[in-house]
């Protein structure tokens, strides 16, 4: 259960700045993408996790004086992870180079079918500025009609997070949180035999097979799908 | 929401659906109303669904298409989708959407030529028809 996650104390931290399933999606990605999935989150991995998300931030939280408080209390979880754990927590010299700053990430509230129209725009824009070609903005905005739209049915409502994203590779990373009820059965949906009353029950299967990463972690308290497609 | 009504032409005894943009839920259960009251009205023969300027169709929109043009075909209509732009038509082919029993043309003139075809071929049987009787 979420609720057990050692990753709470860094959700908490975050939730200031983001709304919950934001911060838990962000986080939960953050450690799955540092390798540290089921490792107790201390000492050295909770460096290595607030680093990383340290590096994240700028994409996040626009307004500086507001980012570099989320990183002073994000800092204040290390130290004290640090002197809670008997091993050192070596702080990384080197600091990679923001991203860039000039392509937008955007987060966008799904509550109306409106905002699905226009969560696809602003996706269409950000993989057009990454430099994707127009077949492939199609795709990245259909994924995300369907995360809206999934959204929009199932949970009433949600969040959308559209962001250009430097590593590993260049591309788009499309996040959509809810507090809905969940999915009951995951491998049914993905699997492609299941038709919903309402679509094609192809919402998030077709998001998966448009894009080239497709992470998605379903509970009865909300869900978070973590998506992206690389330009190379 | 406050959509704008999506027009509908009758050309030859054809219905004409020209969609443009995006498409909403409240705007296409109007235009299923509307389309089988005129077909009903109008006698229409044929029905053009022209998505030549729909820039995206994701599972719900395609969905909604499909039903609108099985809806017309069951009330004895001709039904045709025209005018897919090629990135749609590679994303719903990506996807895995599969558009059983509908078909499709190039453009709204090859939809009319097809349809033009079809009532002929339709009014020739029905001759055929009469003059064996006769």
């Amino acid at each position: 259960m979420l609720a057990a996650e050692p990753t709470d104390d860094v959700i908490e931290a975050l939730k200031a700045y983001f709304s919950v399933p934001i911060a838990r999606a962000l986080v939960l990605s953050t450690v799955r993408r540092a390798k540290l999935d089921g490792a107790p989150l201390e000492g050295r991995a909770m460096a290595q996790v607030v680093t990383a998300l340290e590096h994240a931030l700028p994409m996040y939280i626009a307004d500086a004086s507001r980012r570099s408080e989320c990183v002073v209390r994000l800092q204040k979880l290390v130290s004290k992870s640090a002197s809670d754990s008997p091993e050192p927590a070596p702080r990384s010299a080197k600091v990679a180079p923001a991203p860039n700053p000039s392509i937008a990430s955007t987060v966008i509230q799904v509550s109306t079918a409106d905002d699905v129209a226009n969560a696809c725009e602003v996706g269409r824009d950000i993989a057009r500025r990454v430099g994707f070609p127009n077949v492939m903005q199609t795709k990245i905005a259909t994924a995300i009609a369907e995360l809206a739209r999934n959204i929009l049915l199932y949970a009433i409502s949600g969040e959308l997070r559209i962001a250009a994203v430097d590593s590993p590779r260049k591309g788009v990373e499309v996040g959509a949180s809810d507090e809905g009820p969940g999915i009951a059965d995951l491998e049914l949906v993905m699997t492609g035999n299941y038709r919903s009353r309402t679509g094609m029950g192809m919402g998030l299967r077709g998001a998966k097979r448009l894009m080239d990463t497709f992470e998605i972690d379903t509970s009865p308290t909300g869900t978070n799908v973590l998506t992206r497609k690389f330009l190379t | 929401m406050n959509a704008p009504r999506i027009p509908i032409i009758n050309l030859y005894s054809n219905l004409i659906v020209p969609i443009q943009g995006a498409i909403g839920d409240i705007a296409m259960q109007q235009l299923t109303d509307d389309v089988t009251s005129r077909i009903e009205k109008e006698g229409a023969r044929g029905l053009v669904i022209d998505v030549s300027g729909v820039a995206l169709m994701d599972s719900f929109i395609t969905r909604n298409i499909r039903d609108l043009a099985l809806t017309a075909r069951l009330m004895g209509v001709a039904t045709i989708v025209s005018g897919l732009q090629p990135a749609v038509a590679i994303t719903l082919v990506e996807m895995g959407l599969e558009i059983h029993g509908l078909d499709t043309t190039l453009n709204l003139e090859r939809a009319l030529e097809q349809l033009a075809r079809t009532h002929e071929e339709e009014a020739a049987a029905l001759g055929g028809e009469i003059h064996a009787r006769g």
